[in-house]
């Protein structure tokens, strides 16, 4: 039991929960968006085949946010050297410090990569009616996107600061 | 239980492909002021009427490649063939079986009253097309449910208004007040189905549909100086207006029955009509307001981009356009001037 409480609480096994979940959560994000925008195009190319290219723009659109999730689960993996470099026995604290690092990405792309895909989904309905005024409807779902970078951006900034 | 609406998502895209093809103002306009009830009909030709897939389903009947000849029989089968079309897309579209059941189960209840007056008539059979399909229920199963009393596959309320619509026909012999049991049977499955679907947009279209049906009903009694017992019975449960404040209104001056049923949120809209029947007797006008508040709740959907709310929207707005049609078609067959049509059609879809 005191090995198993010793091996939650080892920095390591912390740093590596905090990457996970970057990849986790805004995967699940992502999956849901791009499904839930898929769905919406595949009725729309039901009646009307020819619109599938503007339809795929938008769809790709909420695939994004598990893009930032792998790149700082990537960068997580990088500093403790399981990626490149030499593998660093880290302490309890750092490896909190990392899960923690992890959240704004993996917290903020589960909900804005949801978020996108309604936008882009409503998208969709543009192309369906208006097909001419795909630029809009690609714009109000790049909106959310700036969500998605801003704590794309943290969740950087924080890991490089960690001092190991 | 709550509805997730990213369900919808298809059925959603679908729909906002199909919706151009609905027919706005101008295209009504062009159907009353055509010259031929022919040119009129090609009209629904460009709304799709008469085709599915990208094939012809109503065979040498579509309105382009017919001679002058449209008349009536041509119409309600090209309007037919639409309904029956629509009913289609919405079981295919809908991932709720309780949506589509909430618009199919009409149907259904019209199928019952054409089994029950072919036994009623003693004649025992019907001609299948006065049936209506698609329904909830296929016809022939019905058909066989009601005449071999055999009615455990049916939902209970259904199975209560058979019963009882059989039983007031055997004491009265009057299949109107059978089918004012059937009708009030189907509201208040319309009703169970918008609940059990978890769609709040959905059970509040019941509502109003209700209340549209009531005050209509409450009206013509008054009008017609029916019997309490007789009103009583047509009014159906379920509205957002209690039967107690229909009740109240049966001996009141037109003005204060006017003035009562404006008070109701329905007022803004459905004033005109009601001043019209109570003041000149105009049915049409009253029909015509009451379908214009099930039409602005629809519409209230306008600008949802996902979910039920949508779908719902286009099947209550396609149903009306029907409607409009067949009322165009057997107004120019008729030889009615067009601003009495254009009185008469429902708000446009927009």
């Amino acid at each position: 039991m005191q090995d198993w409480l010793t091996s939650m609480f080892n920095g390591n096994v912390i740093a590596f929960t905090g990457a996970a979940l970057a990849v986790i959560l805004a995967g699940m994000g992502s999956a849901r968006g791009v499904g839930m925008v898929g769905e919406a195009a595949a009725g729309v190319i039901t009646e009307d085949p020819s619109k599938f290219g503007q339809t795929i723009l938008l769809q790709v659109l909420p695939g994004t946010q598990g893009i930032y999730g792998l790149l700082v689960a990537f960068v997580i993996l990088n500093r403790i050297g399981v990626v490149g470099g030499e593998y660093l026995q880290i302490t309890a604290v750092q490896g909190f410090l990392f899960l923690a690092a992890a959240l704004p990405i993996g917290i903020v792309g589960y909900k804005s990569a949801i978020a996108q895909g309604r936008a882009a989904a409503a998208g969709i309905g543009i192309i369906a009616k208006r097909p001419e005024e795909l630029a809009k409807g690609i714009t109000f779902a790049v909106m959310v996107e700036t969500y998605a970078v801003l704590a794309l951006l943290a969740s950087i900034i924080m890991i490089y600061g960690i001092r190991l | 239980m709550l509805l997730d609406n990213t369900r919808f998502a298809y059925a959603t895209g679908r729909i906002r492909v199909i919706e151009r093809l609905l027919i706005d103002r101008s295209g009504y306009n062009r159907m009353i002021d055509a010259a031929t009830v022919k040119e009129a009909a090609e009209v629904l030709s460009e709304a799709g009427y008469a085709v599915a897939g990208g094939t012809d389903i109503f065979a040498g009947k579509d309105p382009r490649r017919l001679g002058d000849s449209f008349g009536a029989h041509e119409i309600e089968s090209l309007l037919e063939a639409e309904r029956r079309k629509t009913g289609e897309l919405l079981m295919e579209v809908s991932p709720d079986e309780y949506i589509a059941n909430y618009f199919l189960i009409k149907n259904d209840y019209h199928n019952i009253k054409v089994i029950l007056k072919a036994e009623f008539s003693g004649a025992g059979t019907y001609d299948p097309a006065w049936l209506s399909v698609p329904g909830v229920y296929e016809a022939g199963k019905l058909a066989g449910i009601i005449t071999g009393r055999l009615y455990g596959d049916m939902p209970e309320i259904m199975r209560k208004a058979v019963s009882q619509a059989l039983d007031i026909f055997g004491r009265t012999g009057d299949p109107q007040l059978s089918d004012i049991v059937l009708d009030s049977a189907r509201f208040a499955q319309m009703k169970e189905y918008a609940a059990a679907s978890g769609d709040t947009f959905l059970s509040g279209l019941a509502v109003v549909m209700i209340d549209m049906s009531n005050i209509k009903s409450a009206l013509r009694c008054i009008k017609l100086g029916k019997a309490a017992d007789f009103a009583e019975r047509v009014l159906i449960r379920g509205g957002s207006m209690d039967i107690s404040f229909f009740n109240a209104l049966r001996d009141a001056e037109p003005q204060i029955i006017a003035e009562q049923l404006e008070g109701t949120r329905y007022g803004g809209i459905i004033s005109g009509g009601i001043r019209s029947y109570l003041d000149e007797g105009k049915l049409v006008s009253l029909e015509k307001a009451a379908d214009s508040c099930i039409i602005q709740y629809a519409d209230k959907a306008k600008y949802v981009a996902i979910g039920p709310e949508p779908v719902i929207r286009y099947f209550v707005v396609k149903e009306y356009e029907i409607m409009n049609a067949g009322i165009i078609l057997a107004g120019k067959t008729g030889g009615i001037p067009g601003n009495v049509i254009r009185e008469r059609i429902r708000d446009a879809y927009a």
